[in-house]
């Protein structure tokens, strides 16, 4: 069993088969981080390939007070963003196809017989890319504020008020927030 | 029960004192339900034991944290393909580049998913669409805005799609496009010349109806057709429409506004008839604004805007389909518009 520091020596030597084990070990994590952050498993796969090769690129540059785990989900992280910003401009100029059709052309979907998978799926989609990031990260991943403040640069305060402004929201885009007049 | 909430200036409030009426924030009391570190946590959980509210609030939480995690967990289960042999490969390839060639992978890398690659492959798309029209193609409709595509482009766009290639794999089909490979420098100033058209046409009011009041009137150059109008009264009494082309034979457009959107200025324009999954390019003159839309299965397509200004009613909306290159054109008078202009 590697440590960080010997695997970070390994690569900074561009040794291919402590890269080829580093991506191998951390490549099913990151895609389903990135794919819950970005919401396309296409878009996840080929971030996540950036990343990979951010990595191997970068390590000479990697902070010394971070793991090597952070530090790749940080490096993850930015890319999903940019991703997800990018997208947000795009749509807006209408270069992606977010097509309104009229309600007489509309076919009734799945939304109508929602599952609760479906609700919690798009109560994420409706949160700030930044926040979902926190919770994803949190619930996901499993990570405590203090490493997730790592991996987006923040403080542990910040990154705990961003989990519970994600909380918030994501209760009440789901529609279970506690009554206010009780 | 409403005696247990706390006034709201102390609701938020992060006071470590907390007394009767002082209650910690949600974000101390998430912190908490997570078990997360916290310099005060024996201070806060006597505090939750003591306080039904706040009790009440951590209930929520943990609500919230069952219904998150087993969502998040399931997806964390799936499998996704390997992309180990991928980045080793683009590792390999990377290092035969000469430096160059690695600034121009490095810069495609960066404008990935931009703006700049979303015009390159929306005209793409439009290209690839036409041509599946003009060979009779109706099969599955592929996203022109697909980044991921492994199709050879043509021209000078095969080296941005090489860009999109990096996921792609063998290094071999990148190798397949060598001419344009060789010159990125023509991609790149083609490229820089189509953003800085869509820029140019950004920056003019074109595609901001909401702000089209200080806009110039200069309708895009989409032909018209010189076929004799034939007017036809739409449903809806505070408008008047007219098609053009003979009935059926073409695409059409109505105008399917209800009433209270009327009243509203808002205008939905319903069209039918366009080539299925073609691309179909609708402008409203005066405000210049032009709405690109694909049309679906059954070669329909709709757009919604809000008319702030009265100057350019009545409205002339025009569609362009860019497949069987028709056009039709669809006339709107708002009644409110010329109620509010005699006033």
């Amino acid at each position: 069993m590697f440590t960080d520091i010997q695997v970070v020596e390994s690569l900074q030597a561009r040794d291919a088969n402590a890269f080829r084990s580093l991506v191998e070990r951390l490549e099913q994590p990151i895609i389903g981080y990135l794919h819950r952050l970005v919401g396309d498993h296409e878009v996840a796969l080929d971030l996540a390939q950036d990343t990979f090769l951010q990595v191997y690129k970068e390590i000479g540059k990697m902070p010394q007070d971070l793991s090597l785990n952070a530090w790749i989900y940080r490096i993850a992280t930015n890319y999903g963003l940019r991703y997800l910003n990018r997208k947000k401009l795009r749509s807006f100029i209408h270069l992606d196809t977010s097509e309104d059709y009229h309600p007489c052309f509309a076919v009734e979907g799945p939304e109508g017989q929602a599952e609760t998978r479906i609700l919690v799926e798009q109560a994420l989609r409706s949160l700030k890319p930044e926040d979902a990031a926190c919770l994803q990260l949190h619930y996901g991943d499993g990570f405590t504020y203090e490493e997730i403040g790592q991996i987006l640069q923040l403080s542990p305060e910040a990154v705990r008020k961003r989990v519970s402004r994600g909380v918030t929201k994501f209760r009440a885009s789901y529609g279970t927030a506690p009554k206010k007049r009780m | 029960m409403s005696d247990q909430r706390p006034p709201a200036h102390t609701r938020a409030s992060r006071e470590y004192d907390y007394g009767e009426g002082r209650h910690p924030s949600d974000d101390l009391l998430l912190a908490s339900v997570r078990q997360q570190h916290l310099d005060n946590r024996i201070q806060i959980e006597q505090h939750i034991k003591e306080c039904p509210f706040c009790r009440h609030k951590c209930h929520a939480f943990e609500q919230d944290g069952r219904l998150l995690s087993p969502y998040m967990q399931e997806q964390k289960q799936q499998f996704y393909p390997p992309i180990t042999n991928r980045v080793m490969q683009q590792i390999a390839l990377e290092k035969s580049l000469s430096r160059r060639e690695r600034i121009v992978a490095d810069l495609r890398r960066f404008y990935k998913y931009s703006l700049l690659e979303g015009i390159v492959q929306k005209i793409l798309g439009q290209e690839r669409e036409a041509a599946q029209a003009e060979n009779g193609a109706q099969g599955l409709f592929v996203s022109p805005l697909s980044p991921l595509t492994d199709e050879p482009l043509p021209g000078p766009f095969a080296a941005l799609q090489s860009g999109g290639a990096l996921r792609s794999g063998p290094a071999s089909s990148r190798r397949s496009a060598p001419r344009s490979f060789r010159r990125p420098i023509i991609a790149l100033v083609v490229v820089a010349a189509v953003l800085t058209l869509m820029i140019g046409l950004f920056a003019s009011p074109v595609l901001r109806p909401s702000t089209a009041n200080h806009a110039q009137p200069t309708p895009p150059t989409i032909p018209r057709q010189h076929n004799t109008p034939v007017p036809t009264k739409s449903k809806n009494p505070s408008t008047q429409t007219k098609t053009p082309g003979p009935a059926n034979s073409g695409p059409q457009l109505v105008l399917c506004s209800t009433q209270g959107q009327i009243r509203r200025n808002i205008v939905q324009i319903c069209g039918s008839g366009f080539t299925k999954y073609g691309r179909v390019w609708l402008t409203v003159y005066g405000f210049n604004v032009i709405f690109p839309r694909t049309a679906d299965g059954r070669g329909t397509v709709a757009i919604t805007f809000t008319v702030n200004d009265c100057r350019f009613v009545p409205l002339q909306i025009t569609a362009f389909d860019a497949s069987s290159r028709r056009v039709t054109t669809l006339t709107v008078s708002l009644n409110s518009c010329s109620s509010s202009r005699h006033h």
